[in-house]
């Protein structure tokens, strides 16, 4: 295959499939995903639950469950080199200093037998030997970037001492220690309050400008897209079924399903808890269909829509979709 | 069969457990002599396959001439009696405590879990000890012991779990349309929390099979000269290297049951309620 | 916290009072230990002085307060076995012992414990894992006093590397120690594997991946450190097994520990020794307990200080 980095994406993921076996079958929770990220391009993955968005930004790092890891196939080119044929030590100096994330609940993240300024500590150490007193500065600097107040009192807090919020900016400047080039956000403001919400919002877009770090965001919220992102990919059914700019995902969605969650109103908050507007359901993991997974629920499904599965049509050089009969 | 390919550890202990049960309940047919009548004139003789042994006497002799088979087998007898009678009191008494402790709360839970970090705090072999020398080793007494020490860890899952099922929406449904506590701790709360319990107790067979062998062992459990396991190894003990036989099966057979015991008690854990696991503290 | 400390302490204050009632009671409830002590032909007068003597002729609670008192002061009286020594000096004689097996015996159950359970975690569904585990069962299921037996069967008599029985050296300390230990080094194994997999499959294990962690760091650092707490509430129960394995350790190796002295003692119907036995080492058992509580406390630091 092509190692070359021919688009200049930072990183680019190859029809990547990761599956699992359940009883006696194997059932792809991703299936033949496709996109690109550019250095410095904030990308937004957004689904329902279930959708595969989680298990995509595990794989960037391969830290999704052993069971999956025999049915991996494909390819997660990172300048140009594939993190799924690398070794452990490979991936071990990966991890933490050129790629970086941010998990979804700040309360099971942070270790709670170990204090603040130790875990950022080893975020910091892992990128090389300083002295002590270099390592407690460079933490408290960590700190001070992701806006903890006082951090020199912090440094020795326990983490079940600090609020959601303050636990989720610590989580941040751990992925941040070492300046990535790419930072994966797992919905990193699901599980905090709503009036903090915009603000640690603010700081990722602050801290991604100021680093011109790459970011690949996940979410279900569209709303958050709309403030994060410069591009984004639609995810159903463990398929990428949309690609396009914020603008023309808003503008002119071409995928019914994309055109369903924003529900054709220009005002960006469409949040994707529930599916009330589309009848019917996701198809569960392991239902297989012939043709495209959405055409059940779909308005616009032809007879073609059940038999073949879409191919990947490009209306723009920056906008594809998976479908036989997209929107115009 | 699926059963078996899915979870061969536990129809292979359940099996052992079942055979070890009917082997104990038909050993008065099964065994070739009378456990407690010895031949003096076949004293300490050796196992049929090594030389001075018979087929007589299938696993030898004791130094009174008493068939160690035929004592293994109503040792059996003996250790699943103790078991399943000293469980079952403990289970009854402890659950029902329990149950009354997570239910009621207040003063009353306050004080029966009081009651049982106590009777946790105290040295339950030396109270088994003094217990036993002092009254006399018999049957019941052995019972009234080993019951005495288990009751609190039922009572401890009991309330653990009565105070889960509280939490239900059906117990509140249940109050309103007017039943008794009792009426709600007995037919809502017992079934909901049998489970763990029921599992709970198959983890203690093990324990008591071997708490038995050694009051037994001590002297302080099944008087002689009823079979034992423990006493038949006290027994075995002058004679470790003249008469090996006589220690070391009914150290097997004490070994071998309490394997299927735990077996099947984990293999039950794991597939009723793996939560379970913490709660016990495996 | 202190709050919790003295309640706890009061706790076993209370338990420590209930088991001298009960010691105290049970001694006297059953069975004369004049009788015992003077033979069939005793006179009457024999008899009297004797009782007089044993303060037996006291009410039952003046008798209880005098020994609570008495005891307090260390003092159970003699022993009425053999040259009648204090009986809390006989109890202080073998005392080391005991405390030279049970250490013994809980130096080796967490060497071995712990780091097998660590590696059966680490490698969890291999055949190393497989093979730890069945281990850990076959240790559970064998009664200790067996093992002992079979222990001094083989290294002792068969192999003759090891003595048969007796106290002195390190030599001598071995078989007893592991015979104690196996059942912990089992029960250890097991809670660790647990609470290590449990650890290894949080949220901050997958943050200590993100962050490039070498694995032999994430599992001996991240993920052991949350699993020692569990570990810690399982001492207590452990104490109690090194006391009840003393017994009959003790007894299968003829260990002149405290074990064997109880053992004895309440064969004997030695009144004294056996009170104060059963006292110092239920005393010696909360001591265990509440240490337990104080450690539990300082290793886990989301309680509050």
């Amino acid at each position: 295959m092509n190692q070359l980095n021919t688009s200049n994406a930072l990183l680019e993921i190859l029809d990547l499939k990761v599956g699992i076996k359940r009883e006696e079958r194997v059932i792809n929770i991703l299936d033949g995903v496709s996109f690109s990220i550019k250095e410095g391009e904030s990308l937004g993955i957004v689904g329902e639950s279930g959708s595969g968005k989680s298990t995509m930004g595990l794989s960037v790092l391969r830290l999704t469950p052993h069971s999956t890891h025999p049915h991996t196939s494909g390819q997660i080119l990172f300048k140009g080199r594939d993190i799924l044929a690398m070794d452990d030590t490979e991936l071990q100096k990966l991890r933490g200093k050129e790629i970086s994330m941010i998990l979804q609940d700040p309360m099971t993240s942070l270790n709670p037998v170990f204090r603040i300024g130790d875990q950022v500590a080893e975020a910091i150490e892992s990128i090389g030997s300083l002295s002590d007193k270099d390592k407690a500065d460079r933490v408290i600097n960590a700190l001070e970037r992701v806006q903890i107040p006082a951090p020199e009192t912090r440094v020795d807090a326990w983490p079940h001492q600090l609020s959601g919020g303050m636990k989720q900016r610590v989580v941040g400047a751990i992925a941040l220690a070492s300046q990535p080039k790419l930072l994966i956000a797992d919905e990193p403001t699901t599980a905090l309050d709503v009036t903090i919400q915009a603000q640690y919002l603010q700081l990722l877009k602050d801290l991604q400008q100021e680093f011109n770090m790459a970011l690949m965001f996940i979410t279900h919220d569209f709303g958050v897209v709309a403030r994060m992102c410069d591009r984004v990919c639609v995810m159903y059914a463990g398929q990428i079924v949309e690609t396009a700019s914020v603008h023309t995902i808003f503008d002119q969605p071409a995928h019914w399903y994309t055109e369903a969650l924003i529900g054709g109103v220009p005002s960006l908050d469409g949040k994707l808890d529930k599916l009330v507007s589309i009848p019917g359901a996701p198809p569960k993991l392991g239902e297989t269909t012939q043709g495209c997974r959405f055409s059940a629920r779909c308005p616009n499904s032809k007879d073609k829509c059940q038999i073949r599965e879409p191919d990947v049509m490009h209306i723009s050089d920056t906008h594809e979709v998976k479908c036989w009969y997209p929107r115009e | 069969m699926i059963l078996f390919r899915q979870r061969p550890a536990l129809v292979i202990s359940a099996g052992i457990c079942i055979l070890l049960i009917c082997i104990a309940l038909i050993a008065p047919w099964l065994a070739p002599y009378d456990p407690t009548a010895g031949n003096l004139l076949d004293r300490l003789m050796p196992p049929f396959w090594q030389e001075g042994g018979s087929l007589q006497y299938l696993l030898g002799t004791d130094v009174l001439g008493r068939d160690i088979l035929s004592r293994l087998l109503y040792g059996a007898r003996i250790s699943l009696a103790v078991c399943l009678i000293s469980i079952a009191i403990a289970a009854v008494i402890g659950s029902t405590l329990g149950i009354i402790a997570g239910y009621m709360g207040g003063w009353v839970e306050s004080i029966i879990m009081r009651l049982v970090d106590i009777a946790v705090s105290l040295p339950a072999i030396l109270l088994a000890l003094l217990f036993g020398v002092l009254f006399g080793p018999s049957f019941s007494n052995i019972i009234i012991i080993i019951g005495f020490l288990l009751w609190s860890q039922f009572a401890r899952m009991a309330r653990g779990e009565t105070l889960k099922v509280k939490q239900n929406d059906y117990i509140d449904l249940a109050r309103t349309a007017g039943c008794s506590s009792l009426d709600i701790m007995f037919r809502h709360v017992l079934p909901n929390v049998a489970a763990s319990l029921i599992i709970l107790a198959t983890l203690q067979v093990g324990t008591v099979i071997i708490i038995e062998a050694s009051l037994s062992f001590l002297g302080v459990g099944v008087p002689p000269p009823t079979a034992a396991w423990g006493s038949m190894i006290a027994e075995g003990r002058s004679y470790v290297i003249s008469a090996w036989w006589i220690a070391m099966f009914p150290g097997m057979a004490i070994m071998f049951t309490v394997i299927a015991a735990n077996v099947l008690g984990d293999e039950l854990t794991d597939l009723i309620n793996p939560a379970l696991r913490n709660e016990i503290g495996i | 916290m202190t709050g919790y400390l003295i309640k706890r302490l009061v706790e076993l204050m209370v338990a420590l009072l209930i088991m001298s009632l009960l010691v105290f009671s049970l001694a006297r409830l059953t069975g004369d230990p004049v009788a015992l002590l003077l033979s069939d032909y005793a006179t009457e007068e024999e008899r009297t002085t004797l009782t007089q003597q044993l303060g037996l002729d006291k009410p039952l609670t003046e008798q209880y307060v005098i020994f609570i008192t008495a005891a307090l002061q260390g003092d159970f009286g003699n022993s009425i076995s053999g040259n009648q020594q204090p009986a809390m000096e006989l109890v202080l004689e073998r005392l080391p012992a005991s405390l030279m097996l049970a250490s013994a015996a809980m130096i080796i159950s967490l060497l071995a414990g712990v780091p097998m359970g660590v590696i059966a975690a680490a490698r969890r569904g291999s055949k190393t894992d497989i093979l730890i585990r069945v281990f850990t069962l076959l240790g559970q299921s064998i009664p200790v006093f067996w093992l002992g037996m079979v222990f001094i069967y083989f290294f002792s008599v068969q192999l003759g590397w090891l003595p048969t029985s007796g106290y002195g050296s390190l030599v001598h300390l071995i078989l007893p120690a592991t015979s104690m230990a196996l059942f912990t080094i089992a029960a250890i194994t097991r809670l660790t594997r647990v609470s290590m997999i449990d650890a290894l499959s949080s949220e901050y294990i997958k943050l200590a991946r993100i962050k490039g962690l070498p694995e032999r760091v994430i599992i001996w650092k991240h993920a052991l450190r949350n699993s020692l707490i569990p570990l810690v509430t399982y001492m207590g129960t452990f104490f109690a097994m090194m006391i009840t394995g003393a017994v009959v350790v003790e007894t299968v190796f003829s260990w002149p520990g405290i074990g064997r002295l109880a053992y004895q003692s309440i064969l004997d119907r030695d009144f004294p020794v056996m009170q104060a036995v059963v006292l110092t080492t239920t005393v010696l058992f909360m001591l265990a307990n509440f240490a337990v509580d104080l450690v539990y406390v300082w290793i886990d630091p989301r309680i509050e200080r």
